[in-house]
């Protein structure tokens, strides 16, 4: 999809009606890499 | 109050199980660094992007990596709702989508963390259906997005949804037909 040239950036608030779930702090799925001792 | 900032894609409906592509691993489940695509969980109706094989799970996505100005990361949108439609005049739906989190501002759409789907128009022709009991297949397609997304789901019964080939041949019998017209169905 063609955007053209960037304009800005910058940080838009959550719509009001939700709450987004961190997933960097819970993962989806386990880990499936084992850890080494 | 912040107004929520909306913009506006189009997508296709997909049908079938959720795709993913993971880590093809070796016996004892160690990751062989390359992927492939995989199927799980029930049939269902989802809306896909139309330029890469993203499934849509719920009413509220997330971008695979954070957009910033100097990549081309993000939830694609558009500023104008006819430019939507026109994208891909074969997709069977467009829709509006709030966006939020990290967003890049370009001239003409935005790239976006995070999108919550406000409004879905289905495009009757482009739905894969059957031929028997259409309106019954429009309306369940219909009821389903609506449910998965939770939000109005609006049958477009414009000559433009109708598909861009009914589109063409109302134009025709109203005699406005353009060399515009031809040139777009040229790139169907």
């Amino acid at each position: 999809m063609r955007l053209g040239e960037v304009v800005r950036e910058f940080e838009q608030p959550a719509p009001n009606q939700i709450e987004i779930p961190d997933e960097k702090v819970v993962p989806s799925k386990p880990l499936k890499e084992p850890v080494p001792a | 109050m912040t107004a929520d900032l909306i913009g506006y894609r189009c997508w296709s409906v997909h049908v079938g199980r959720h795709r993913s592509r993971e880590f093809v691993r070796d016996a004892s489940d160690r990751a062989l660094g390359y992927f492939q695509t995989v199927w799980r969980g029930q049939p269902g109706l989802r809306l896909g992007s139309i330029s890469n094989d993203m499934l849509w799970e719920g009413p509220i996505v997330h971008a695979d990596y954070m957009p910033k100005e100097m990549n081309s990361f993000g939830l694609y949108a558009l500023k104008n709702i006819e430019d939507a439609k026109e994208y891909s005049p074969n997709a069977a739906a467009y829709g509006e989508v709030a966006l939020f989190g990290k967003i890049i501002e370009h001239e003409n759409g935005y790239r976006a963390e995070h999108a919550l789907v406000k409004r879905i128009w289905l495009r009757p022709a482009c739905l894969p259906l059957t031929p028997e009991n259409q309106l019954e297949q429009i309306a369940a397609v219909a009821k389903i997005l609506e449910t998965r997304y939770q939000c109005d789901v609006i049958v477009d019964s414009s000559p433009r949804g109708a598909g861009p080939l009914a589109f063409l041949l109302a134009k025709i019998q109203q005699g406005n037909i353009t060399t515009a017209d031809l040139e777009r169905l040229a790139k169907l």
